[in-house]
């Protein structure tokens, strides 16, 4: 029996000193939890390894999950002011040979058990997952090995590990170009990361409940998320989403654009190269962020059946000085 | 207030919102109601601006242009340009670098040059009238 165990927040260089809430690690906690193409890196990543001869999965956060993966009778949820001890924790509760170990983090496409299969040919006591890029957060360990204090993070950054190259597709969902990077190969088919929806026309995916008035125009690829609405008038092209419960209204261009689950977008705008969330805007090309006031242009759509992140807004926890900014080019002058 | 000349050059406030709406009219309208008036206004410290603040931007055009005068803006923040542009309103201005390459701009073609009896063809065609006493 092999299990898994996923840590959605920030890497454990922290661990046990207390530092864990630069604006980075927070991002990119949120990140994993973020809903895209209409599911979660987290939702889609536990249905891999559990399609991957994973037998159970436990995951293990700081905060509260969204409804949208719980549930599961082969998933377990955990939430700990420190998941790295946590995870520790479990790993060494469990019996058989291997547990494989990850931090979301990045989008990783890989064959669990190829990799579990590599690390048994290896005899080693640690194998973690790299691509021509450098590491990744994915281990595969024996629980009896792993350390029984919050020693974890540093005995797998050890140098006596044999790395298992993976050839599939990764996103290190490092800044929220990464996020916009993902969501464009994954409506042009460039990796596995598919739209949760109807594709009614090549390239325009809808979700479930979502209206798009007569008049309103989608240029592949595109997708509509669960529940959205696009009012007359509209225009939606080069990539963009519109994830769940959001309505972009009478008129509004959307161009290479990601509009955020709840998120209501007013008349007449045009909104490019950017991630949108309730009242903020996170422009990519200018490397802006913008937290509009104004009701009538961006606001968050209240729904209290609907969470789709960990802990609320995402672009709200994102320090765009300290993180988004580092990734976009600056404006030639 | 900085003044070079007859064109005024006026620092944006950094949120040009619903509640700093009234004070900016309140600074601009007078120089909106002289002769052919021409201002710029700096955008270096915007940070925000609301719908309403893109309507006065809007409107003070408007007046600037009824009489025959303009309003260009400068130094755009980043978050100013991205504003605008999602607003559909940053065509509609004529935008400069520095608050100095705006001023210029107004100096570029002093309106004194153009003669304001000629008719509209005179430079293209020439004069009319001789070409038809020469036939």
């Amino acid at each position: 029996m092999v299990r898994a165990v996923v840590i959605v927040g920030p890497n454990g260089s922290g661990s046990g000193s207390g530092e864990l809430s630069s604006a980075k690690l927070v991002a990119n906690r949120s990140l994993a939890c973020v809903e895209m193409l209409g599911r979660t890196v987290l939702g889609r990543t536990i249905e891999e390894l559990l399609r991957g001869r994973i037998d159970s999965v436990v995951v293990i956060g700081t905060g509260p999950f969204t409804s949208a993966v719980m549930g599961h009778e082969k998933v377990d949820f955990f939430s700990a002011q420190d998941p790295w001890s946590k995870a520790a924790q479990k790993a060494a509760s469990f019996d058989g040979d291997a547990v494989l170990l990850m931090r979301l983090g990045a989008y990783v496409e890989f064959d669990p058990a190829d990799m579990l299969q590599f690390y048994r040919d290896q005899d080693r006591q640690l194998t973690r997952a790299c691509n021509h890029e450098g590491c990744l957060d994915l281990w595969v360990i024996n629980p009896s090995n792993v350390p029984r204090n919050d020693r974890l993070f540093a005995f797998l950054e050890s140098e006596n590990i044999t790395p298992y190259f993976i050839p599939g597709y990764v996103n290190r969902l490092e800044s929220p170009r990464d996020m916009r990077q993902l969501i464009s190969d994954g409506l042009a088919g460039r990796c596995h990361f598919r739209p949760q929806g109807l594709e009614i026309k090549p390239g325009i995916w809808i979700g479930h409940g979502a209206q798009v008035e007569r008049t309103a125009r989608l240029v592949a690829p595109t997708f509509i998320g669960a529940n959205s609405k696009i009012s007359d008038q509209c225009l939606i092209t080069r990539a963009s989403s519109v994830e769940s419960n959001s309505h972009i209204d009478y008129g509004t261009v959307i161009e290479d654009t990601t509009v955020l689950s709840n998120t209501y977008v007013g008349i007449g705008l045009d909104l490019s190269h950017s991630i949108v969330e309730g009242g903020h805007l996170l422009n990519l090309q200018h490397g802006v962020m913008l937290r509009m006031s104004d009701p009538v242009v961006l606001r968050r759509i209240k729904n209290s059946k609907v969470h789709s992140t960990i802990d609320g807004s995402f672009l709200a926890n994102l320090d765009v000085r300290n993180m988004a900014l580092s990734s976009v080019p600056k404006k030639e002058q | 207030m900085l003044t070079s000349g007859p064109v005024v050059v006026m620092q944006v406030p950094e949120n040009l919102d619903a509640g700093e709406v009234n004070a900016f009219m309140g600074e601009l309208g007078p120089l909106l109601e002289s002769n052919r008036p021409r201002i710029v206004l700096d955008c270096s410290q915007v940070r925000s601006i609301d719908s309403a603040g893109v309507e006065a931007l809007l409107q003070c055009l408007e007046e600037a242009l009824k009489r025959d005068g303009d309003l260009k803006l400068a130094s755009l923040s980043p978050e100013a340009e991205v504003i605008l542009e999602l607003m559909r309103v940053a065509r509609v201005f004529e935008s400069f670098q520095t608050s100095d390459e705006a001023v210029r701009s107004f100096n570029a073609l002093p309106v004194d040059a153009v003669t304001q009896d000629a008719p509209w063809y005179s430079t293209v065609f020439g004069d009319l009238r001789a070409v038809k006493e020469a036939s």
